[in-house]
């Protein structure tokens, strides 16, 4: 009988024994998403020896399609961030934005899913983010606070050894800006017209105009020549209210009027040949190294140059080079 | 006595018995699953034991066997088919004596003690006198009549005798059958027992609550009815839920041939609510039953047959009000119009009532073979077939025209028993084979989620579900002293075939009228490849208990049993796409662990006094359950093999198939690597005290603690929630509104996208089940009697979904917790606190004899959480019927219903609680009359639901998805969803329940 009363005892305790069981389904099993940042120096849009690691970039683990956070890792100096013990299945990989600032942005490698499943060795998953500033067209690039760095791309129209003050004028469809302080990066030291580059800078502004300073040329590719947009002297002189500033253009058939040196400039003023007060003036950089002697008054000039900003609502052609000023 | 007497008296007595069962016992000559023993005490006036007196057992008016007393007055009958026997004693000098209605039950000795009185001769009668038995037997629980089997026979098998135990609760939606719950569990965990051996409950397995019927095993077929809630004995195979047992009518030496025949119809008394058609249906009954001897008291056969054909009309299958999110003033010809012309897509038959047909017969057989003194053979066979048309199916909205079920059972069954005074052998051995096979309407289903509304075929058929099984057990009882040892063993083989998948003939869900008129909602379809195989499950079991009679007032029993289940390691193919891109196999087979099959039991009783006037009784033990083969076999079909079509936004309806849908991935249904096979803990404590002037009170106690039991999860869930709504639930798919529909963006709640859902099966579930119960049984006189059962209970599991033919609804809302808890831990579904049945008997001696008896029956309602309309996902999770409401004052509308509403304004911000809310009670007033003719006919009147309360489906939606307003984004980047409050909540969807009838007959008693 006491035996029997033990079996009741321990079946009682028996039907309590599953409190601390797990009986639940086993957890889905578990993987690593190991994440892997750049950044895009070079706007590049992948990894090149110009490119850096990037610490503190924080990430997120969202489920494909939502916006809640599940997990949250951040890059340590080597630029790796590591998810671990992450189940099984689809998920999307976002970096927060927040964190990173205003000028640095995700270039590669935030879009679509991630998705880990179960192999016979691994289920480790690796992606790779590339962060960098951001890249935007020079229209957007004119609408931008100051300070902001940026990528722009754009096509030479004035390489920077042009001139004496070594800007160097970019035109894109949509806008031209002319970039300041402008310096090469990598084996080159110059870059010719019609070249396409990448031009890392600072937004900032002169006599109120906005400008890309300090800027960091990447040669990308040679192309050629951009062609001038033909102008009328006035569209010239107002630069069309500001909107063809630092863009390249041409003014066909003006009549040399005058020739002077303000503020250690010289400049010749050229006219409609129709009509005489409608004045532009030419803005002959030192550098082109072009006299007085060489624009006869009343003679005729086709002249092209970009569109140089003098601060006081008028705006001056600025020639590359001798062949950029015909004078029959 | 006359019959009519007798049947009254059998009613009055039997019942008293059965209150009696627990806690009357003797000593057992040796227990026998399937016969039971008498041991008849003859003493004179001045209590002195008389010898030589010639005993005999009367069945039915028929001899049964005869002894002759010995030295000490007593004789004993060891070995007896359970039942209700009269005991003659018949001396020379003395005035003969008959006890009637001395109840037998099996694995228990009855003892009577007949006082004879000398009297000179002539002798010109009998003395009749009531039962004075008492008996043992730890096993029975009451609270309810068992023996009323020719009263309130509203079907006519042994599954409604449900309705006569308070500790039951029964389906109150007009769907018979045994229990839709016990001891707080769903029905499938309760079985039937017929003769000692297991017989099949063959339920629809995606329709949990189904209350399965056995028309098979008719009422005048058998012979006792009982119910056991806990298996106390060592070799009660015993289940988590009751079992119902039964043993069949067998033959007597007299010729018995008791015809009868009903009829009611729609108009004879039925309700207008009830019949809103006029319809004019009409039921008929007959049946024969005939009995008697083939060899004296050696021999004896019983045969019998019933046919029935029943029509009964439905009500009206919308109550439609102001809760529809349409305010269409005939939404129904709305919803008619609206769908395309052509009487393919005729779709009044579901928004009108429709009639209900069952249609069938069954017969069965029992032939008795008595071997000398001590040594019986019983063999009986039998099988039902019938149609139903239009049945109800489950609980979903749709009204269920144009369904339609074949079914048909067979069941043979013999038992060999054989034994001493000091010993009993019993062997039995059972076959049964049983099928139904359902078919659906031919239109998919298709819901309207804001107006409730439903049409085409049940979203849970077709099915075709078979199940054979053999039995074969031994038991040996032997005496030593004051200790009676037992010990056997049971074999059981069974065979299940459940080919069903649901929603395979697809499922559209629209949000109103305008979607539906748009054909904008969403639509799912699971299709397959192969057929469903067939699953055979082997069970051995062996048990060893001792009872000791410690002394003449107090009885100890303990023992062990162990059972063994083995399931088919070869049905459930390998998915090695889901292994690839989870690990987990999904063919992986739950396995008895050894240490889990042992179940030790034990339980004493004492008689304070040893008179059996105020006992007090206990149990307690371990009950191993079986494996659920509804889950295993859902595993075995979707194994890669099931493939889910799903489509959102402008539909097709009401296409099916590659036309409707596009294809969304496997859907898989996997167990997980340690699940166990269930199990349950079980304790009972009763106190029974006889009072003075024949009233008995019985106060009975117990607690039940099953685990193990099957919890769903999708293992192909998202990995995370997409989003938080702005009250905090957390989103698992990205919305789409159609109107008052919310529906996930298809694949957007997926893990893997080339699966749909994956269903894993843990052994993680539990149900705690308290229960008290009582039991008042008075007898005015002979002629009236009052019996009365109260039984309250509180259930508690975290099993969510039970009630609903969806797997999906299954799964927890909130799979990681809310706030910190499990939600779905709560009340269970199966939460029927208050049940109550009364009944009163009044029997009028005499030629014309009357008698007359009611049956009142009250039962809680049903525990349901207040969320949305059935169709309307929340949360994304797949699941459109298992997210609660968040009950919030700030929803348009929602503070009013609130108020009017005490289980909402406790939870007032916050999501509802589980089955925080309940529907409205049932009660029923049942009447049976009989009037006695002449040469044993007797008319008879039943009328059922004489008063009764209106029941059916419930409006469970606390609120509604607003079809003007669109799913946005708050500031803090939260999901606001669309909602209005219902002010409908509560209230009466669908009307369904037991209509009232009235029917009248005849029938010979003889």
């Amino acid at each position: 009988m006491r035996r029997n009363i033990c079996l009741i005892l321990l079946g009682l305790s028996a039907a309590c024994s599953n409190a601390g069981e797990s009986l639940k389904y086993p957890s889905l099993a578990i993987g690593r998403l190991a994440v892997s940042d750049y950044f895009d120096r070079d706007a590049s849009g992948g990894v090149t020896p110009d490119d850096t690691t990037f610490a503190g970039a924080r990430f997120a683990l969202l489920a494909p399609g939502g916006t809640d956070t599940l997990r949250t890792a951040v890059a340590n100096a080597s630029g790796v961030a590591i998810f671990d013990s992450v189940p099984v299945g689809a998920y999307r990989l976002v970096v927060d934005r927040h964190a990173l600032g205003d000028s640095i942005g995700v270039v590669q490698g935030d879009t679509g899913l991630v998705r880990l499943v179960t192999t016979q060795d691994s289920i480790t998953a690796i992606r790779t983010i590339g962060l960098g500033y951001s890249v935007v067209s020079l229209a957007t690039a004119r609408t931008l606070p100051v300070g902001r760095r940026v990528f722009v791309r754009g096509v030479v129209t004035v390489p920077l050894q042009t001139f004496s003050d070594t800007a160097t004028y970019l035109n894109d469809s949509s806008s031209a800006l002319r970039v300041t302080n402008a310096h090469p990066i990598g084996r080159t030291t110059r870059n010719g017209i019609g070249d396409s580059v990448m031009v890392l800078g600072t937004i900032a502004q002169v006599h109120g105009l906005t400008v890309l300073d300090q800027g960091a040329i990447y040669t990308l590719a040679i192309g050629p020549a951009p062609v001038p947009i033909t102008v009328t002297v006035t569209d010239a002189r107002t630069a069309q209210g500001g909107t063809l500033d630092a863009q390249l253009v041409k003014v066909i058939g003006t009549t040399i009027r005058d020739t002077a040196t303000v503020n250690g400039v010289f400049v010749v003023r050229a006219s409609d040949p129709a009509d005489s007060t409608n004045l532009v003036d030419v803005l002959i950089d030192p550098a082109l190294g072009a006299p007085a002697s060489f624009f006869p008054i009343g003679s005729t000039m086709t002249i092209t140059g970009a569109l140089s900003y003098d601060g006081a609502n008028v705006w001056g052609i600025k020639p590359r080079m001798a062949g950029d000023i015909i004078i029959p | 006595m006359s019959p009519l007497q007798r049947s009254c008296r059998r009613l009055l007595c039997g019942t008293r018995s059965l209150l009696l069962l627990p806690w009357l016992a003797l000593p057992l000559a040796g227990q026998s699953p399937s016969a039971g023993g008498l041991l008849a005490t003859i003493v004179d006036e001045r209590g002195t034991p008389v010898p030589q007196v010639t005993v005999s057992l009367e069945q039915n008016g028929g001899l049964v066997r005869s002894l002759v007393t010995a030295r000490n007055g007593q004789v004993t009958f060891g070995i007896l088919t359970p039942g209700s026997y009269a005991v003659l004693a018949e001396e020379l000098g003395y005035q003969p004596v008959r006890m009637h209605d001395v109840p037998v039950q099996a694995g228990g000795t009855s003892q009577v003690r007949i006082t004879i009185r000398r009297m000179p001769p002539p002798i010109t009668a009998v003395a009749d006198v009531p039962s004075n038995a008492t008996m043992s037997i730890a096993t029975v629980q009451g609270g309810g009549s068992d023996r009323n089997l020719r009263l309130f026979p509203r079907t006519t098998d042994i599954s409604s005798a449900g309705r006569d135990f308070s500790d039951i609760s029964v389906p109150d939606d007009g769907r018979p059958g045994y229990a839709i719950a016990a001891n707080g569990l769903r029905p499938s965990w309760s079985s039937l027992v017929v003769d000692g051996v297991p017989e099949a409950l063959l339920r629809h397995p995606g329709i949990p609550s189904e209350a399965a019927t056995a028309p098979l095993f008719a009422r005048d077929g058998l012979s006792d009815v009982s119910r056991t809630g806990f298996g106390a004995s060592a070799d009660d195979p015993s289940v988590l839920g009751s079992t119902l047992e039964g043993t069949s009518q067998r033959g007597t030496g007299k010729f018995t041939f008791r015809p009868w025949a009903t009829y009611s119809g729609a108009k004879l008394g039925g309700r207008g609510a009830d019949n809103p058609d006029d319809s004019a249906a009409t039921s008929i009954q007959a049946g024969l039953a005939m009995g008697g001897a083939i060899k004296g008291d050696t021999a004896a056969w019983f045969v019998r047959g019933d046919y029935q054909q029943l029509e009964l009309p439905s009500a009206a299958p919308f109550t439609l009000g102001s809760t529809m999110a349409d305010s269409d003033a005939n939404l129904l010809g709305a919803f008619a119009s609206a769908a395309p012309a052509g009487s393919q897509h005729d779709i009044n038959r579901w928004l009108a009532p429709t009639v209900r047909t069952w249609k069938g017969g069954s017969g069965s057989g029992r032939l008795d073979w008595r071997f000398g003194p001590n040594t019986l053979l019983a063999v009986r066979a039998g099988g039902a077939s019938w149609t139903e048309q239009n049945p109800q199916v489950g609980t979903e909205l749709v009204n269920g025209a144009g369904a339609e079920l074949k079914a048909h059972d067979v069941s043979a069954a013999a038992a060999l028993t054989t034994g001493s005074d000091g010993w009993t052998s019993e062997t039995r051995l059972g076959g049964h084979s049983a099928a139904r096979d359902w078919t659906g309407a031919p239109l998919p289903a298709t819901l309207i989620a804001g107006d409730a509304l439903a049409f085409g075929g049940a979203a849970n058929l077709a099915g075709n579900f078979k199940e054979m099984g053999i039995d074969l057990s031994e038991a040996f009882s032997y005496r030593m002293g004051v200790h009676t040892l037992k010990v056997g063993g049971a074999v059981q083989h069974r065979t299940v075939n459940y080919d069903y998948i649901p929603g395979s003939a697809g499922l559209y869900t629209f949000g109103d009228l305008g979607t539906f008129t748009a054909m904008t909602g969403a639509f799912y379809q699971a299709t397959r490849g192969a057929a469903s195989p067939d699953i055979g499950v082997s069970d051995l079991a062996i048990f060893a208990e001792d009872q000791w009679q410690a002394t003449p007032a107090f009885q100890i029993f303990a023992g062990v049993r162990f059972d063994h289940e083995a399931l088919p390691t070869d049905v459930i193919a390998q998915d090695a796409a889901w292994e690839r891109v989870s690990a987990f196999n999904n063919a992986a087979v739950p396995t008895d662990s050894k240490s889990q099959d042992f179940a030790p039991r034990g339980g004493f009783r004492w008689d304070a006094a040893g008179n059996g006037h105020t006992v007090l009784s206990g149990s307690v033990g371990l009950v191993p359950g079986q494996y659920d083969l509804a889950a295993f076999a859902e595993a075995a079909q979707f194994d890669g093999d099931v493939t889910v079509r799903r489509s959102t936004g402008v539909l097709a309806w009401p296409a099916s198939g590659s036309t409707a849908g596009t294809d969304a991935g496997q859907a898989l249904t996997t167990f997980a690597p340690n699940v166990h096979k269930p199990r349950s803990f079980k304790t009972d404590l009763s106190l029974a005290q006889v009072l003075a002037n024949g009233t008995t009170l019985t106060v009975s106690g117990g607690y039940r603690h099953a685990d193990y039991l099957l919890q769903r999860t999708d293992l192909n869930l998202v990995a995370g929630a997409l989003a938080t709504d702005a009250d905090g639930r957390p989103l698992f798919g990205a919305l789409e509104q159609y109107g008052a529909l919310l529906t996930p963006t298809v694949g957007s709640n997926r893990r893997f996208p080339e699966f749909d859902h994956v269903y894993g099966l843990t052994s993680s579930g539990y149900n705690d089940h308290y229960q008290a119960t009582l039991a008042l049984d008075h007898h005015l006189n002979q002629s009236v009697s009052v019996q009365v059962a109260y039984t309250y209970s509180h259930t508690t599991d975290n099993l969510p979904g039970e009630m609903s033919a969806d797997p999906a609804n299954r799964l927890s809302p909130f799979p990681d917790g809310l706030n910190g808890a499990r939600w779905e831990d709560g009340r269970s579904d199966f939460d029927i606190p208050h049940r109550l049945v009364a009944t009163l008997a009044l029997a009028t001696p005499g030629k014309s004899a009357f008698n007359l008896a009611a049956r009142f029956r009250m039962q809680s309602g049903l525990p349901f959480t207040p969320g949305f309309r059935p169709g309307v996902d929340a949360n994304g999770d797949g699941a459109a019927g298992n997210d609660p409401a968040f009950v919030s004052p700030d929803t348009p509308g929602l503070a009013t219903v609130i108020a009017a509403n005490s289980c909402l304004s406790s939870q007032s911000g916050s999501f509802a609680a589980r089955n925080s809310c309940r529907d409205a009670a049932v009660q029923a007033l049942d009447l049976s009359a009989a009037v006695k003719l002449v040469h044993g006919l007797a008319l008879t009147v039943d009328a059922y639901n004489v008063i009764s309360t209106s029941t059916g489906l419930y409006d469970h939606a606390l609120v509604l998805v607003d079809p003007h307003g669109t799913v946005t984004t708050d500031a803090s980047g939260h999901t606001v969803l669309p909602l209005l409050a219902n002010p409908g909540f509560g209230q009466l969807l669908s009307r369904r329940g037991d209509a009232r009838i009235i029917r009248i007959g005849f029938r010979v008693e003889n």
